[in-house]
């Protein structure tokens, strides 16, 4: 029976293997926010619709955006995430962050946009990333735990952000507001048909209701309607 | 894991197989290893030509290397497949030069366990290029401990190209282990040396 299995698990492999791509590069998002006081009810809420335990994280994100010298209107952002330097460990793996404009889809339910996640290591991060011709925009920390429900991703996490650029100690970090965020997301292969994972997304937030309004939020259009005053925000 | 040491034959494929057949190399397999450059959309004095790299040894990795003057001070990265299609998402800043790509292609032998040499035909487009050979010693990843030994076996086997031992090896001061990332700046460098060839 097991050597079933194994060569099952071989097979997947192979298919795996060169050329193909196997990364989920669709997401479907919702958004919602909650009082910190209250993130312990959303806490337990969770526990009891969630799969059994979270992970913890506590995260540095800089989003970054390609500067080319032609003033193209189209900016492109860049995500670069890292697990927090705890006092035990240091980490040099980096998460980088494709996140890609909205698709238009009114009747969807959810945000759909193009995701690329892609897990990077090296020795000096911020001279690779600026050898790619990204600059750095903002940067925040954020701190929370993620939740899952079968391919269910929750995340609730607070934002702080830090008052003198490149020092994270906890005397120069400044929470940026009263309430945590919330975010429940489901990744999708490439072309995949997402409106069915994004009913599953909606269905599950609902869930939620007292508690957080999970939203599709408009935030694009905060992006893009003012023309005038891009790039600084 | 191991070290490799990379460098380009005078010789044809066929007769360096011929040469490994002849030591009791057993044939594992092929491999494929691919070069792209990467060029800045627009000159600029800002960021400079990032090189991706792939090797069939680690299917679902990508390394990414933008060259300096020597391997330390190069900005560097390993990455996992979803990075190339990240680089497609940046071709504002970053456009892929398909006729600078090197492909290489060919066997891959084993010769006694510790050993792997990959033997393949370089190939820009259409225009072949030149042969490239890849001597692996799969025990250790501290150069100092194998340097010696690699050089007596390329000795022995080729009875040339022994002389011209690779950067990383030539390192004396504060050594580091040997990685993936070392074998790859090696295939850059031969690439580089074998687009400008005619």
């Amino acid at each position: 029976m097991d050597n079933v299995v194994d060569v099952d698990e071989e097979g997947n492999q192979r298919m795996l293997s060169e050329n193909s791509t196997p990364y989920q590069t669709q997401e479907c998002v919702l958004y919602g926010s909650i009082f910190v006081k209250n993130v312990p009810d959303l806490e337990r809420r969770l526990a009891g619709l969630c799969d059994p335990g979270c992970e913890e994280f506590y995260e540095h994100e800089m989003s970054f955006s390609l500067r080319t010298s032609s003033t193209s209107e189209v900016k492109t952002d860049i995500k670069l995430r890292r697990r927090f330097r705890t006092e035990h460990q240091i980490q040099n793996y980096w998460q980088l962050k494709y996140i890609g404009v909205p698709e238009p889809d009114q009747k969807c339910p959810t945000i759909v946009r193009k995701e690329i996640s892609s897990l990077v290591h090296s020795q000096d991060m911020m001279t690779y990333a600026k050898s790619l011709g990204l600059r750095m925009d903002y940067e925040y920390i954020t701190q929370g735990k993620l939740w899952t429900k079968g391919n269910i991703k929750i995340l609730h996490s607070t934002l702080t952000r830090t008052l003198r650029a490149g020092t994270y100690d906890s005397s120069s970090l400044k929470s940026m507001s009263d309430s945590a965020l919330v975010e429940i997301s489901i990744s999708l292969p490439e072309s995949a048909e997402y409106m069915p994972a994004a009913k599953t997304v909606r269905d599950f937030a609902d869930q939620l209701m007292p508690l957080v309004n999970m939203e599709k939020i408009d935030y694009w259009k905060k992006m893009f309607s003012t023309p005038a005053a891009p790039a600084r925000r | 894991m191991g070290v490799s040491w990379v460098f380009e034959a005078e010789q044809t494929a066929k007769s360096v197989e011929r040469i490994l057949e002849g030591i009791g190399a057993e044939l594992m397999g092929q491999f494929q290893v691919d070069v792209i450059p990467y060029n800045p959309a627009t000159p600029s004095t800002d960021y400079a030509t990032n090189i991706v790299m792939h090797h069939s040894k680690c299917p679902q990795s990508t390394f990414s290397i933008c060259p300096k003057t020597d391997f330390r001070v190069s900005p560097k990265a390993v990455c996992d497949r979803g990075f190339d299609l990240i680089l497609g998402k940046l071709a504002g800043g970053l456009v892929m030069d398909n006729a600078g790509k090197i492909e290489i292609n060919g066997n891959e032998y084993n010769i006694h366990t510790d050993w792997t040499v990959r033997v393949g035909t370089a190939t820009q487009g259409t225009t072949v290029k030149g042969v490239v050979v890849e001597v692996e010693y799969d025990p250790t990843v501290i150069i100092v401990q194998c340097r010696e030994m690699m050089a007596e076996f390329i000795k022995q086997v080729f009875n040339k190209y022994h002389e011209a031992q690779p950067e990383i090896f030539k390192i004396t001061e504060k050594p580091e282990r040997y990685s993936t990332l070392d074998t790859m700046w090696q295939y850059l460098q031969i690439a580089a040396k074998l687009r400008k060839k005619t």
